[in-house]
C-alpha cells in the first residue's frame, strides 16, 4: 500500500512538469517581446514603461529561453507568481488564495450533493429496470444532461430571482451584510448558494445517476450476484452488499474526471451570478488582459485536476478491496 | 462461384457494418429525432438568407426578375461590410419599404423580412405577427437573428470537430499502431493537456487572438481531440494483432497504409461517437465564449450573443431569454441523442445497460 502510495506519487512528477511546459509555451505563444505584447494595450506611456520593466524582470527577458524557463520553475516552486497587471497591483497569489474557497466550496458542495442524490436514483431505477420511475427519470435526467448549466442559469434568474424575487443572483452576500446578525449572515450567505449551487449541480446529477444506473445493470447481470440470490440473500443485502459495491469503482474514477468540468464550467456561472471565485477572476484578467493572473490560474487549476484524479486513484483499493497495489 | 462473384460477396460483406449500424439506428425513434433536427439546422444555416433577409426571395423590377436572396446564398456571408456591398445591387430602396409595389412589379419576401443587421425602429417589442420573437435593444428581429446564428452553430460543431479529429485520428493512429515509447509520450501528453480545464485552456488561448468564429473553431479544434486520440488508440491496439493486420504486414504493404487503409475504417465506429459528442460540446463552448464576449462579436449573430442580449436586458425583456435557451439546449440534446443512439447501433451489447 504504502509503495504504491510513493510509487503513483512519483508518476504525478512528470505529469506536473508537463503542466508547467504548457503553461510556459501559452506564456510565450505571444508574437515577439511578450512583455511589449501585453503593455501594449497600456495607454499611459509611463504606467506602460514601468508594466514593461516589470515584465521584463519578471520574465527575464535578456536570458536565453531554457534559462527562462528554470527560473520561472524556480519561483512557482515559491508560489511567486509575480504582480498582477490589473489596477491593483496586487501579488498574484493573494488574488488567486481569496477567490478560491468560494469556488472549491461550490465544487465539494455540487460534488456532494449529486452523489448523495444520484446514487439512491441510479441503484434504485436500475433495480427496478423499465419500470414507471425508472422510464420518467431517465427521460428527465436525460434531458437535465443535455442542458448546459448556463442554459439552465437564464431562465432560473429570471423566474426565481427577478419575477418571483425568492432568491438573490448576484455575488456572495447582500448589500446589507455587515448589518445582520450572525444568524442573519448565515442565512444571506446560504439563499445566495442555492442558485448558483443548483446550476453547478444538476448536469453532474444527471450525469452521475445515468452512469450508476448503467454500471449497476452491468453488475446485476455478474455470475456473483446471481449467486448471492441463489444462496438466499435477502434481496436488499444483494443488492446492497453485492451489487452496489462493485458499481462503485468506476464511480470513483468519474470523480476524479468530473472537477475539470465543474472548475472548467465555472467561468460562465460565475461571471453570470457575479459570484467572486476562480472562474470570475479568470474571466476579469483577460478583460484587464492580466496575463501573470491568466498563467497562475491554469497552472493552479491543472494542479488541482492533478490532485482530485490522484485522490480518485489513491482511493481506489478503500473502494475496492480486490485492488492491491503491493 | 466465380472469381467476380466472390469479389462481390467481400465487398458486400464490407459494407454491411454500416447498413446495419443504420438500420439499428432507424429503429431509435430519439436518435432519429436528434438526427433530424441536426438536419433541419443545415438546412437552415444553408438557407438562412431564403428564411430572413431584408431583400426579397424573388422580385421583378422595372421589367427585369431579380433573385437577391438567392444571391446572397452564393455569395460569400458573414463578412460585414464586404457582403453588404456586394448586395448592393439589390438593396433598392423600394423594397426597404416593404410595401406592395405597382401591379405589374412585385416581390416575394422571405418568412422572415428582415436581416440579422437591419434595425428597425420598435425596441424591446414583445413577441407579435411582425416579429414573431420580438425585437432587441437595437430593433433588430430576434428570430431573423437566430436564423442566422444557427450557421455559426453549425460551422463550429463540424469545423472544429473536423480539426480535433483529423489531430486526434493521426496521434491516437501513431500511439496505437506504434506502441512503446511513442505510446507512453503521446499517453503522457494527453494525460497533461486532460489536467487543464478545457474551458480554462481555450480562454487562456483566446487571450493571445483576435476574437472571431474563425479562431474559436480553431483553438477548439486544437484542445478538443485528446479524447478521439484514446478511443483511436484503444482501438488500434485492439486491431493491430488482428489475423489480418498480421496477413497485411506480411505481405510487406507499408505501415502507413496499413494504419489509414486497413485499421483505421474499421476503427472509426467509436471514435465516431465520440465525434459526435464532441460537436455537442463545442457548441457549447463556442456559446459560452460568445456569451463572455471572447466568441463571435457584436454585430454578428450566435446563439451565444444573443443568450448574452438576453441575460443583459432579463428586466425589460424577459422574452428574449427562450429562443437561445431553448436553440441551444435542443442542438445539444439532438447531438448527444444521435450520438448515444449511434452508440448503440454500433454495439447493441451497450443497449441494454444504457
Amino acid at each position: 500500500m504504502f509503495n504504491y502510495i510513493i510509487r503513483r506519487l512519483l508518476l504525478v512528477i512528470p505529469t506536473l512538469i508537463g503542466i508547467t511546459l504548457v503553461t510556459f509555451v501559452i506564456i510565450n505563444l505571444a508574437p515577439g517581446d511578450p512583455a511589449q505584447f501585453q503593455t501594449q494595450s497600456i495607454m499611459d506611456p509611463e504606467v506602460s514603461i514601468r508594466v514593461y520593466e516589470q515584465l521584463r524582470e519578471y520574465y527575464g527577458l535578456d536570458k536565453p529561453i531554457h534559462v527562462r524557463y528554470f527560473n520561472w520553475i524556480g519561483k512557482l516552486v515559491k508560489l511567486d507568481f509575480g504582480t498582477s497587471m490589473s489596477t491593483d497591483q496586487r501579488p498574484v497569489i493573494d488574488k488567486i488564495k481569496e477567490r478560491l474557497w468560494p469556488t472549491m466550496s461550490l465544487a465539494i458542495l455540487s460534488l456532494l450533493i449529486s452523489l448523495s442524490i444520484s446514487i439512491p436514483i441510479g441503484v434504485y431505477s436500475a433495480v427496478r429496470q423499465d419500470r414507471l420511475f425508472d422510464r420518467a427519470s431517465s427521460t428527465i435526467l436525460y434531458a437535465l444532461y443535455s442542458i448546459p448549466s448556463y442554459v439552465m442559469a437564464v431562465p432560473l434568474i429570471l423566474f426565481i430571482s427577478i419575477k418571483w424575487d425568492l432568491l438573490p443572483f448576484q455575488g456572495m452576500t447582500s448589500d446589507n451584510y455587515d448589518e445582520l446578525t450572525t444568524m442573519g449572515q448565515a442565512a444571506d450567505i446560504t439563499k445566495h448558494y442555492i442558485l448558483i449551487t443548483f446550476c453547478f449541480t444538476f448536469g453532474a446529477l444527471a450525469y452521475y445517476s445515468r452512469f450508476i444506473r448503467q454500471n449497476m445493470l452491468e453488475v446485476l447481470r455478474q455470475d456473483y450476484v446471481r449467486t448471492a440470490r441463489a444462496k438466499g440473500l435477502k434481496e436488499s443485502s444483494v443488492i446492497m452488499r453485492h451489487a452496489f459495491r462493485n458499481s462503485l469503482i468506476p464511480v470513483v474514477t468519474l470523480m476524479g474526471m468530473l472537477l475539470p468540468a465543474i472548475i472548467g464550467g465555472s467561468v460562465i456561472l460565475e461571471v453570470m451570478f457575479n459570484w467572486p471565485g476562480l472562474g470570475r477572476l479568470f474571466f476579469e484578467s483577460m478583460m484587464s488582459r492580466d496575463y501573470p493572473t491568466i498563467m497562475a490560474l491554469s497552472f493552479i487549476t491543472a494542479c488541482l485536476v492533478l490532485l482530485g484524479t490522484l485522490l480518485a486513484d489513491l482511493s481506489y483499493p478503500f473502494v475496492d478491496p480486490r485492488v492491491s497495489y503491493d | 462461384m466465380t472469381r467476380k462473384n466472390k469479389n462481390n460477396d467481400i465487398k458486400e460483406h464490407s459494407e454491411a457494418f454500416w447498413a446495419v449500424v443504420w438500420r439499428r439506428m432507424r429503429k431509435n425513434r430519439w436518435g432519429m429525432f436528434g438526427l433530424y433536427f441536426v438536419f433541419l439546422m443545415l438546412l437552415v444555416s444553408v438557407l438562412s438568407p431564403l428564411l430572413a433577409s431584408d431583400q426579397p426571395i424573388v422580385c421583378k423590377y422595372q421589367g427585369k426578375l431579380y433573385f437577391p436572396a438567392i444571391i446572397e446564398i452564393l455569395q460569400e456571408r458573414g463578412t460585414g461590410p464586404h457582403w453588404i456591398n456586394k448586395s448592393k445591387p439589390f438593396n433598392l430602396p423600394q423594397f426597404d419599404a416593404k410595401a406592395e409595389l405597382d401591379p405589374e412589379e412585385f416581390a416575394i419576401w422571405p418568412l422572415i423580412p428582415f436581416s440579422e443587421y437591419e434595425q428597425t425602429s420598435d425596441f424591446f417589442s414583445p413577441p407579435s405577427a411582425e416579429h414573431w420573437l420580438g425585437t432587441d435593444e437595437l430593433g433588430r428581429d430576434v428570430a431573423a437573428r437566430m436564423i442566422h446564428g444557427t450557421s455559426v452553430s453549425v460551422k463550429v460543431g463540424f469545423i472544429s470537430m473536423g480539426i480535433a479529429a483529423v489531430i486526434g485520428i493521426s496521434v491516437g493512429a501513431i500511439a496505437g499502431y506504434c506502441g512503446g515509447k511513442v505510446d507512453i509520450i503521446i499517453s503522457r501528453i494527453i494525460e497533461i493537456i486532460v489536467c487543464f480545464p478545457v474551458f480554462f485552456l481555450i480562454l487562456a488561448i483566446m487571450v493571445w487572438l483576435e476574437p472571431s468564429i474563425t479562431n474559436v473553431m480553431i483553438v477548439i479544434g486544437l484542445t478538443r481531440w485528446t479524447s478521439i486520440a484514446r478511443y483511436t488508440r484503444a482501438e488500434f491496439i485492439r486491431i493491430k494483432g488482428q489475423d489480418y493486420v498480421i496477413a497485411a504486414r506480411a505481405l510487406g504493404i507499408s505501415h502507413p497504409s496499413i494504419m489509414f487503409r486497413h485499421i483505421l475504417p474499421n476503427s472509426l465506429a467509436p471514435v465516431l461517437v465520440s465525434i459526435t459528442f464532441g460537436i455537442a460540446s463545442a457548441i457549447l463552448v463556442e456559446s459560452g465564449l460568445s456569451w463572455l464576449g471572447f466568441g463571435v462579436q457584436a454585430p454578428y449573430p450566435s446563439w451565444g450573443n444573443i443568450l448574452r442580449m438576453a441575460y443583459d436586458s432579463l428586466r425589460v425583456a424577459p422574452y428574449l431569454v427562450y429562443p437561445p435557451c431553448i436553440a441551444i439546449f435542443l442542438a445539444v440534446l439532438s447531438y448527444n441523442l444521435v450520438g448515444d443512439s449511434l452508440r448503440d447501433a454500433i454495439d447493441p451489447r451497450l443497449r441494454r445497460a444504457a
